[in-house]
């Protein structure tokens, strides 16, 4: 996927299931049960360690992206075929560009402790800019 | 290297079989060449989780596959819809969801799915296989297709799950790939005498799900009676407070009659972590004091197979989990055991033998795809 996109950063302490932990209409995490919950994911670069739970994610992570309530971008230290497929329905059928990338663990630790990323992706090749 | 693709594939991408098929599988290359895939594969089968309504995006898919003709490329049920279609004057919901979930359900029958509309399609009469490659939605579903089934889908997606469906193709990775079904973690449970098999499931399947991630596991000690409503729950539980998509339980499921077939494909230098759970129904959970611990690590270090064990102390973590690796035997969950009887594939009594027989591969009669 080309494109940018840049954020804040938020880094969640444990992997968010989108359905049911997200309120695509406002953004915000909804399940009550993970330490971030009443976080906002509007716009920013979600940085979290993997995907969780329901296959279904992909349909409030594609929905929040297009109510623009979703992530600017989001990084994980392991890839996730069900937020993958989110992302790119998301760009198919409303041209919204969330890129996904799955980082070697120490980058990712890198931008877990970031306070702003900004991704430039030209469909090859995926530069991170992490600013401390 | 890249993605490969074969006729069929161009074929379908030129819009030989319809223009739905062709933005299928637009959408299949870019995810398998997100996802480093080399070929893509056939699949025998689907299950759609996308008829489900969660929002406008649902309808705005379907809708357009639907406008171009779509149709399916192999027998494909379908996941719970938003709307109990037997008995409609039931919903007590916001109308916009009552006709557009109802929609959505409709539509993706338009496509040629089945109305099964059920999340358990492992329990209908026809279901896939040992080794046989599908795509399924629905994470609890798919945790026990690989498992306890033996078939290979990767976890996927709404939406992809359709595109598969439409195009009887998927890339091969994930756990399509021999090489990335072995177990990099052991779990090695002590079953207390009294806990009941469905309360163990549920206990064990938080633990694996939350400490686990995405990492397949290998469960030692499990009761040889563990029956598939057991497993049912021990999978749903672990893919849902994890991403768990695939489980061995050892002399139990059919990719793992011994631990050494379970970590049997696993790549030379890797080594998988060993984590010892004392669950007990009887005794209060391990107090994670230095002194107890290191006894224990001692302990268990002297075994002769030790690589590296390192002890699980539900006591010693800040997660929930110790609350439910705790449950007394007084109190076991009761609700996961059906009143109907799905314990035809139990694994044969053989007192003699010390490795029970694993599941015998059920039948796969009508998953033969239709391309």
């Amino acid at each position: 996927m080309t494109g940018e996109a840049e954020g804040p950063v938020l880094t969640l302490r444990e992997p968010l299931s989108f359905w049911g932990g997200l309120d695509p209409h406002t953004g915000l995490i909804i399940d009550r049960w993970h330490p971030d919950c009443g976080c906002s994911l509007a716009g920013t670069i979600l940085v979290m360690e993997s995907g969780r739970g329901s296959s279904s994610s992909s349909t409030v992570l594609a929905e929040s992206l297009r109510l623009r309530t979703g992530p600017a971008g989001i990084i994980l230290a392991a890839p996730d075929a069900i937020l993958l497929i989110g992302c790119l329905v998301a760009f198919e059928l409303y041209g919204v560009a969330c890129p996904l990338l799955a980082l070697e663990r120490s980058d990712w630790q890198a931008c877990a402790a970031a306070k702003t990323i900004k991704i430039s992706s030209d469909g090859q090749k995926s530069t991170v800019i992490a600013s401390i | 290297m890249g993605l490969k693709r074969e006729a069929i594939d161009d074929a379908l991408l030129n819009g030989e079989f319809g223009e739905a098929s062709a933005f299928a599988m637009r959408l299949l290359v870019k995810f398998g060449e997100a996802l480093g895939a080399k070929r893509f594969i056939d699949i025998v089968g689907a299950h759609i989780d996308g008829c489900l309504y969660h929002g406008q995006v649902s309808l705005d898919f379907v809708d357009r596959l639907v406008a171009l003709d779509g149709r399916v490329r192999v027998p494909t049920t379908l996941n719970v819809g938003s709307l109990d279609l037997i008995h409609p004057e039931l919903f007590r919901g916001d109308e916009a969801l009552r006709r557009d979930g109802r929609r959505l359900m409709e539509a993706h029958v338009q496509l040629g799915c089945t109305p099964s509309f059920t999340c358990a399609p492992y329990q209908l009469a026809k279901r896939p296989g040992l080794g046989q490659h599908i795509a399924w939605g629905e994470s609890n579903a798919i945790v026990f297709a690989n498992s306890v089934l033996g078939a290979r889908t990767h976890r996927y997606g709404d939406f992809l799950d359709l595109c598969a469906a439409l195009t009887g193709r998927v890339p091969e990775q994930g756990l399509h790939l021999a090489e990335n079904r072995f177990a990099r973690l052991v779990y090695e449970i002590e079953a207390p005498a009294g806990l009941a098999n469905d309360a163990l499931a549920v206990a064990i399947g938080h633990l694996i799900g939350s400490k686990s991630g995405d990492k397949i596991a290998a469960i030692v000690g499990l009761p040889r009676d563990m029956s598939e409503d057991d497993f049912k729950a021990l999978g749903a539980v672990a893919a849902s407070s994890g991403a768990v998509g695939l489980f061995h339980a050892v002399g139990l499921t059919p990719e793992a009659p011994t631990l050494a077939d379970a970590l049997l494909k696993r790549p030379s230098g890797c080594q998988p972590k060993r984590l010892k759970t004392p669950f007990s129904a009887s005794r209060p959970p391990l107090k994670a004091t230095q002194s107890r611990r290191s006894a224990s690590v001692r302990r268990i270090s002297r075994s002769p197979n030790s690589i590296g064990f390192l002890l699980f102390c539900p006591a010693s973590s800040q997660n929930p989990v110790s609350t439910s690796t705790s449950i007394p035997a007084a109190t076991p969950i009761r609700h996961f055991r059906r009143a109907a009887t799905w314990r035809g594939l139990k694994p044969p009594a053989s007192p003699s033998s010390s490795i029970p027989a694993p599941m015998s591969p059920p039948s796969c009669a009508g998953w033969k795809g239709s391309s």
